[in-house]
């Protein structure tokens, strides 16, 4: 929305135009957005404005540049897969020492190499960014290569949170945005576990569902706060590029931990075996509400031109929020099961429309797929036990043929939608 | 600017750097600082198809008869527990006590740090604790251990000799028998 408003504010200012300066000024964008000196949606709201008629030639090359990535990111996880199987099939043979040894040094030649290609030379500013991310995966990887080789319990939710602490700042002094992906499931891989262990030791007591009610509920929250986050740093210059790595995290946190409470029967659950007496509110759920509330807040109050999306997704976070510590707080009720059906529905639409906006196509793709996933999962709930299987599987079938096509009918919609809306900023 | 963010940046690998090495070392130093204690185990399977050289013990101290110890005895399953361990005539340490919280009653005795896994009995008077104290499975590496029939078979009785750390979890360190010793990774 920004970057559309941008170039339609400055629209006429291309008709004059030098073509060559265009060529040269299109090569530069080109490379800025690589080295990460400007947003992909700055790079594209430059390219409206200086080359209108020929908007389709950056897009072809930010496709080649996300092609770029996704091989350099496979490339990474790939080596740092192989180093850490490297140290493990040897392990037997050298000392511990020559191990952890072994793990810095390659570390220190993944972040080195990284840094000069992304910052010093500043010709391959990806292939630096994945050497970073290979640093990061096999830090991250060495943190319980450690733990395990020196017996220290690995089923330990405090791993995870020394390996996400330890590659954020990298994730930040190294701009790299690719790193922050780890970094941040670690997180919140801890603050689920570590909420739900919490609770577990307060109650001191032998319920199990109930801990699932409070960890699932905390990834939800979590999720919620790390949308405020994701429009903070699009705000913050340097940081621009910082916001889909924290919008795929919420997103697909959020959307799976609401679909885990759409189940009617865990309810039922929690409801037969409600916790021992009213549940003890617990630091870490209170820090998390309070965190991710704060940062909705930042996000809508801090928007200038987006405002009236900001605060529409900050509501709707807030109200998310709420519905989750109330139903952390006072869990025996089976009418959740169709309150969070609502929520997860209302949520799955509302990061469709937030991509339609933005003409986002990651949160379009997500939303409409979190839609079908919610049909397919209700349809077998509701009708495995009722249909005969032949029926069950033909009207499922054709269900799903139905919401493919109306997918696909909606999908075409908003890309000519979309196609559209650049015509007429080109024109 | 350049140089100012190479400086930051190498701190940052600095700090996973030492964190790494802190890590090893602090828990390195645990063990050196430790008591070593002898502990009798019979070998429930010599080796487990997807990892190798794996050895399941079951330990002496596995089984727990609260009537015989001294201390708590109102233990659930996945609650820690604290075991006692003094030295037996033959040098084989044995549980004397059993506690919720870590402490030793007895002169000379070792504290070391456990998990009920499950009640013997009938759940309102358990005749036993079963305990796992994550030595369990040990790892043989020794090269001579990768042959099946080098090693200690179904069944039969070994000791341990296990090193608990600073803060009372055990580390099995070497397993002898037949007058033979394996290393434990």
């Amino acid at each position: 929305m920004k970057a559309r408003r941008t170039a339609t504010k400055a629209g006429p200012v291309a008709a004059g135009t030098d073509p060559s300066f265009a060529e040269r000024l299109l090569t530069e964008v080109e490379r800025w957005r690589g080295e990460g000196l400007i947003s992909e949606e700055l790079a594209r709201a430059i390219a409206a404005r200086y080359a209108p008629g020929r908007p389709s030639r950056l897009l072809r090359l930010i496709r080649l540049n996300l092609l770029v990535s996704a091989v350099a990111v496979v490339g990474a996880v790939t080596l740092g897969a192989g180093v850490i199987l490297f140290v493990a099939a040897n392990w037997d043979r050298a000392s511990d020492w020559l191990t952890l040894a072994l793990v810095g040094i390659a570390m220190i030649a993944l972040y080195a190499g990284g840094f000069a290609l992304r910052f010093h030379y500043r010709t391959y500013p990806q292939l630096g960014e994945a050497l970073m991310l290979a640093g990061s995966l096999l830090y991250m990887a060495g943190v319980f290569l450690v733990a395990q080789m020196y017996n220290i319990p690995v089923a330990s939710p405090e791993l995870l949170l020394v390996g996400s602490l330890g590659a954020l700042p990298i994730a930040y002094l190294g701009r790299a945005a690719s790193v922050l992906l780890p970094a941040l499931a670690a997180f919140a891989a801890w603050l689920v576990w570590r909420s739900g262990m919490g609770i577990a030791d307060t109650l001191q007591s032998d319920v199990e569902i109930y801990v699932f009610v409070v960890a699932v509920g905390m990834l939800i929250i979590f999720a919620c706060g790390l949308t405020g986050m994701a429009e903070l740093h699009r705000r913050w210059g340097e940081t621009s590029d910082f916001r889909a790595p924290y919008l795929i995290i919420a997103t697909m946190g959020a959307l799976a931990g609401l679909l885990f409470f759409t189940f009617g029967d865990f309810w039922h659950e929690v409801a037969d075996n409600p916790p021992p007496g009213p549940p003890v509110p617990d630091v870490w759920l209170w820090t998390a509400a309070v965190g991710a509330v704060a940062a909705l807040a930042a996000s809508a109050l801090t928007a200038r031109e987006d405002a009236d999306l900001r605060r529409a997704e900050a509501g709707a976070g807030a109200a998310v929020i709420t519905v989750c510590a109330v139903a952390m707080y006072q869990p025996s009720w089976a009418g959740y099961a169709i309150l969070f059906n609502i929520v997860y529905f209302a949520v799955a639409l509302g990061v469709t429309a937030r991509g339609y906006l933005e003409a986002r196509s990651f949160d379009v793709y997500i939303g409409l797929l979190a839609i079908g996933v919610g049909l397919v999962v209700r349809y077998s709930d509701w009708f495995w036990d009722v249909l005969p299987r032949s029926a069950f599987f033909i009207a499922g079938g054709l269900v799903l043929l139905a919401v493919a096509g109306a997918l696909e009918r909606l999908r075409r919609r908003l890309m000519a939608s979309w196609v559209a809306g650049e015509a007429g900023r080109a024109a | 600017m350049l140089r100012k963010r190479v400086f930051w940046f190498a701190a940052a690998v600095a700090a996973q750097i030492v964190v790494l090495a802190g890590i090893a070392g602090f828990k390195e130093y645990s063990v050196r600082a430790g008591d070593e204690v002898l502990l009798r185990a019979t070998v429930a399977d010599p080796w487990d198809p997807f990892r190798g050289a794996f050895l399941a013990l079951e330990y002496d101290i596995g089984e727990l008869d609260p009537d015989e110890l001294a201390g708590d005895d109102d233990f659930e399953p996945g609650q820690t527990i604290w075991v006692e361990l003094t030295p037996g005539e033959d040098g084989v340490w044995e549980a004397v006590a059993i506690h919720h919280d870590r402490k030793r009653t007895v002169e000379g005795s070792v504290a070391m740090k456990g998990e009920v896994s499950y009640l013997g009995g009938v759940y309102y008077a358990p005749s036993s604790y079963n305990v796992r104290y994550g030595i369990e499975e040990v790892f043989i590496s020794d090269a001579t251990a990768r042959d099946l029939s080098e090693r200690p078979p179904e069944g039969n009785e070994l000791t341990v000799r296990v090193v608990v750390d600073l803060w009372g979890r055990p580390i099995a360190r070497e397993v002898l028998w037949e007058g033979r010793q394996f290393d434990v990774d």
